[in-house]
């Protein structure tokens, strides 16, 4: 005899953390602030090419930086260093990603009027971080020369998700010591997704990284067209918070 | 290992709704199973999803519940044919009229289907 009833449920697993990252979004398009969540493998570069950027765009640009990691703050020291605006660590004490409650409160704590552009580098992982949404409008996914030129094929979820604007390959500059053909990851990326952009740089050498810079500035100008949208389709509401 | 956190997600969402069944009356507060729809393409492993399941319940109202996890291939529907396939990788391309302009049909999903509860009586 059967005595159990089945309750209907039908909603997403992450469904908090989804509507979190909406409201996030929602509130940063109306100020017109871009957040570009930058992911990749540990170690291949992400703070790095953050570091540059920060120093080259340091007088055109306000950078807030949101940085994730499993332990320590020496990351949000280094893109200070570097010329962030501000910088806020997140220390997840074993979690292998962020979700969007952390990274709405890192959010409060910081003066989001005063910057033009928010970047979170997530925690070096390839896997966990793919399906939680931050509350970014786009998303950039790292890897380097030494990884191996069939990382794409391996983890394709990351480069999948509809939030992916590119992918990075850095460390070109070691390609001469790798057994890596440019050719072949090319082809791997494309067969995963081939629509996804392709930037190829070295934050070392700085080869290839005037593309990166010109990626970064147009998310920039996206962002501020997200508040001129809002101003022209709600006229009544003269303000931006 | 998210999927520990997926896991405490899942519980969390069983909890809300199991919650307002017995509210409205008739539901029975003792979870037998729940069921999960999990993608191909969402980065969970099933595996590691029953491992941080039983973790993650152990101690709460839902402890000794099952966890039932239905796997979704990933497929990917052609924009120019229209055709659906399995999506085999690599290959994000449509194996009927070899177009890239294929987009994502399923594989993508983490979704909580139901739960069977146990009637009061």
């Amino acid at each position: 005899m059967d005595d159990s009833t089945t309750i209907k449920i039908g909603e997403r697993i992450l469904a908090d953390n989804d509507r979190t990252a909406e409201e996030t979004r929602e509130r940063l398009s109306r100020m017109g602030l871009f957040m570009l969540n930058i992911m990749g493998s540990p170690g291949s570069g992400k703070t790095t090419i953050l570091e540059r950027t920060l120093r080259e765009l340091a007088g055109e640009l306000r950078i807030g930086v949101i940085e994730g990691d499993v332990e320590t703050d020496r990351d949000a020291r280094r893109v200070r260093e570097a010329g962030a605006a501000a910088a806020i660590q997140i220390e997840t004490r074993g979690a292998c990603h962020l979700d969007a409650a952390r990274v709405a409160g890192a959010i409060e704590s910081l003066n989001l009027f005063s910057l033009d552009l928010l970047v979170v580098e997530n925690i070096g992982n390839l896997i966990c971080p793919a399906g939680f949404d931050l509350g970014e409008h786009g998303r950039v996914v790292v890897l380097s020369v030494p990884e191996g030129d069939d990382k794409p094929s391996k983890y394709p979820s990351i480069f999948l998700m509809p939030r992916t604007r590119a992918a990075i390959l850095n460390k070109i500059d070691l390609t001469c010591l790798c057994p890596f053909s440019v050719r072949r990851f090319t082809e791997d990326l494309r067969s995963v997704n081939p629509k996804l952009r392709l930037l190829k740089l070295s934050a070392y050498t700085r080869k290839g990284f005037n593309a990166w810079l010109r990626f970064v500035m147009a998310r920039v100008r996206e962002g501020k067209k997200m508040r001129a949208r809002r101003r022209r389709s709600s006229p009544s509401s003269g303000c931006s918070c | 290992m998210h999927e520990l956190s997926i896991a405490t997600e899942i519980c969390r969402c069983v909890e809300r709704a199991t919650e307002s069944a017995r509210k409205e009356g008739g539901a029975g507060s003792r979870v037998k199973c729940v069921s999960v729809r999990v993608g191909e393409l969402s980065g969970v492993d099933p595996e590691a999803l029953l491992f941080a399941w039983e973790a993650a319940v152990r101690d709460t109202p839902l402890e000794g519940a099952r966890l039932e996890i239905e796997r979704i291939r990933a497929k990917i529907r052609c924009r120019g044919c229209g055709a659906e396939s399995g999506m085999d990788f690599p290959g994000a391309v449509c194996p009927a009229c070899g177009s890239a302009e294929a987009e994502i049909a399923g594989g993508m999903e983490m979704d909580v289907i139901s739960a069977q509860v146990e009637d009061e009586n």
